[in-house]
């Protein structure tokens, strides 16, 4: 077991923002030195979903943080994504489906902000929910 | 002057060809020193830019930060004062 905690794009995406949750998420895990997975495609899915610059380069500062571990979408894991993609029993993204892939194998929990599309679209993952923007 | 010690450790064979092909020359402890040293730099950058956003959310608005704290933390299974 690895464990840990995953974050999906609406956290990255809030972390951008400066929002105060997942601000204080991001600071109490690297305190804790509790692991923090990246899925690559929900980084890349939060910054398209940005508005400014500034937002997208303070969400990229997340990956120079010592807890941070990228989680690329490789040639290996990138049917499996696929597959979580197309078993999702509800709307989803690639993000997520990264995020709920990187979930499984890692046994860790995504932190999410958007718990009401994890419930329909992922209900087998683990959430930790800092806000609900469902 | 600083001080110098050996330590051992054992890596992938890929990434031990990739760090010989890139020192060349150069000796690959220097090389390796040199990359972990900017990787810590970086970290501790990092670091402290994430505590400095910190403190800028709490003196914005200390009680709404704390409500905050106490909220992610218990989401987080993570004990309510950790620093």
């Amino acid at each position: 077991m690895i464990g840990g905690y995953v974050l999906d794009p609406s956290t990255i995406g809030d972390f951008g923002r400066d929002k105060p949750h997942a601000v204080e998420a991001v600071h109490a895990l690297d305190m804790a030195a509790q692991a923090i997975i990246i899925p690559m495609s929900a980084m890349a899915e939060a910054l398209t979903r940005l508005d400014t610059p500034e937002q997208v380069e303070q969400a990229l500062f997340l990956l120079d943080l010592g807890v941070v571990v990228p989680d690329d979408l490789t040639r290996d894991n990138t049917p499996s994504v696929a597959t979580v993609h197309l078993m999702a029993k509800g709307d989803t993204s690639l993000g997520m489906a990264h995020a709920a892939l990187a979930s499984r194998t890692r046994t860790a929990r995504v932190i999410t902000s958007r718990p009401g599309v994890w419930s329909s679209a992922h209900p087998e993952v683990d959430v930790a929910v800092l806000a609900d923007d469902s | 002057m600083s001080v110098k010690e050996r330590i051992t450790v054992t890596i992938d064979s890929e990434i031990a060809a990739q760090i010989k092909e890139l020192a060349g020359q150069e000796s690959t402890s220097s090389v390796v020193e040199r990359a972990l040293r900017e990787m810590l730099t970086r970290q501790r950058t990092a670091r402290a830019r994430l505590q400095a956003m910190v403190a800028a959310h709490e003196h914005r608005d200390p009680e709404g930060f704390a409500s905050t704290r106490a909220h992610v933390r218990r989401q987080l299974d993570l004990p309510e004062e950790q620093e």
